[in-house]
């Protein structure tokens, strides 16, 4: 299947972290750029990693997409209205708004402080909040869009990992169930994804560290064995994105190679 | 089914995708249903879908390859006033398709669920047959999206699941409800 997203406007954010040649691949935004990009969708490549994020949209063009590149700080409200603003007028309209940018946490409780709590959860759940209220907003326009938040499956299940990390991804989930329902009225649909262990440049120490007992239990953790490649997030993505799931609002997308199954 | 296997080994080599799709709907109260009402939807809709997880996992299991896609229901995750063992079958594969994921993951086949909501196929003549009954307009109100759900729809989930797209995808519920669970 081709041209699956042909003549749709795309926004995705914290998808120019990485070039295709990275040491740690491409991340699910970079990913979901890229396949955006061959099934015919005009992708804006956000990012605060300008440089990186310039760099990797040269690449896309150089392959003969139509791709665009925007510097976009997702927990800044005033960066958001000027990003929309922009898309508007040099595009007419937004028709998929991925919400990926995210960072990771610290992961024992008890060090865990304040300015930890606050940082993880103002990128990866308003930041989320932001992209989803500025992008609707434009969205409602047109009565049409479909809103992708990356969650986790750390916003399903608990684990020892980082607990603001999992506060953040488990609001991510939530969030995304009720503007669904608001955003219902306006045919914009709001789903998020929840990806597995993934070994992207997130999460450099699944590779550098590939033989640590913490990496090797992670893979053996998951039912399919292994990590779960950010080309596989990207699928879902597309999915999510296009028209063969117009009538998909309000759930999550699980991509976990079966972890949360057990 | 064994027959039906062996058939497609014989003429086809191998099995890649299987889909559990047949069932029926019976309405009733947990307090009017009968045993035999009990019996005949869990037999179609949930062992049904047993016998096509074995049958079809052994051939898989030659190839070392397979997705399985079992189709349940939005009554596989809420309750409802309308059936009872209709919600317990589709619990039952729900629940039988998470168990099988797991016990076929190092076979590489994986196994999902798509939950469909109210969709205007055969099995719900009443939704075009009388649109405007009091009934079928409440449940199309009570949908966020405001309409029935196509089975185009169901069939693109469907592929994205049998596709190697969702490679890594096993175990879970794709759910195409057009947003009626997550109210
Ligand atoms: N890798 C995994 O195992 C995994 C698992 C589940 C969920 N996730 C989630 O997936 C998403 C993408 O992560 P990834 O694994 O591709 O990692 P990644 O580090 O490649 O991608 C995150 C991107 O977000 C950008 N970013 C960070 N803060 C930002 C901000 N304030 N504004 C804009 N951009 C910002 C980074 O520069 C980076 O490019 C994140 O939300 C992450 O939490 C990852």
């Amino acid at each position: 299947m081709t041209n699956r997203l042909e003549g749709k406007v795309a926004l995705i954010t914290g998808s120019g972290g990485a070039l295709f040649d990275s040491e740690f691949g491409l991340g699910f935004g970079g990913s979901s750029a890229f396949r955006f990009c061959q099934e015919g969708a005009t992708v804006i490549v956000s990012d605060i990693n300008d440089d990186t994020g310039q760099q990797f949209t040269e690449e896309l063009r150089e392959k003969g997409f139509n791709a665009h590149y925007k510097h976009l700080d997702t927990t800044n409200e005033t960066e958001w209205k000027k990003t929309i603003d922009w898309i508007e007028k040099d595009f007419g309209k937004l028709d998929i708004l991925v919400n990926n940018a995210g960072i990771a946490g610290r992961n024992d409780l008890f060090e865990t402080t304040e300015p930890d709590w606050d940082k993880v959860n103002d990128i990866n759940s308003k930041g989320c909040f932001l992209g989803t209220k500025l992008g609707g907003i434009l969205m409602r326009k047109n009565n049409f869009g479909s809103i992708i938040n990356i969650a986790s499956m750390f916003g399903i299940i608990g684990s020892k990992a980082s607990l603001p990390y999992h506060a953040s991804k488990g609001a991510v989930i939530s969030m995304s169930k009720a503007a669904a329902i608001q955003l219902a009225p306006y045919k914009i649909r709001v789903n998020s994804v929840c990806p597995g262990f993934a070994a992207t440049p997130l999460n450099p120490f699944f590779r550098t560290e590939s033989e640590s007992s913490i990496v090797v239990g992670r893979k053996e953790e998951t039912p399919l064995k292994g990590f779960v490649p950010a080309d596989q997030i990207a699928w879902g993505i597309v999915y999510l994105a296009s028209d063969e799931s117009e009538w998909v609002t309000g759930t999550e997308l699980v991509i976990d190679g079966g972890y949360t199954a057990q | 089914m064994e027959k039906t296997i062996d058939w497609i080994e014989k003429d086809f080599g191998k099995l890649d995708i299987l889909v559990n799709n047949a069932g029926i709907a019976i309405r009733g109260h947990v307090l009017d249903t009968n045993e035999s009402d009990w019996d005949k939807v869990n037999d179609i809709n949930s062992k049904g879908y047993f016998l096509g997880t074995k049958f079809a996992g052994k051939l898989m299991q030659k190839n070392n390859f397979g997705s399985i896609i079992n189709i349940a229901s939005i009554y596989a995750i809420v309750g409802g006033t309308l059936s009872f063992g209709y919600a317990a079958s589709k619990g039952a594969v729900r629940l039988m398709s998470k168990a099988a994921a797991i016990q076929l993951a190092p076979y590489k086949i994986r196994v999902n669920t798509i939950c469909p909501g109210f969709a205007a196929t055969p099995i719900n003549k009443h939704y075009r047959l009388t649109p405007n009954a009091p009934e079928v307009v409440s449940i199309r109100e009570s949908i966020p999206l405001k309409g029935f759900i196509p089975a185009d729809q169901i069939a693109w989930g469907v592929v994205y699941l049998a596709s190697d797209e969702s490679e890594w995808v096993t175990g879970t519920d794709l759910l195409i409800d057009a947003g009626w669970i997550a109210q």
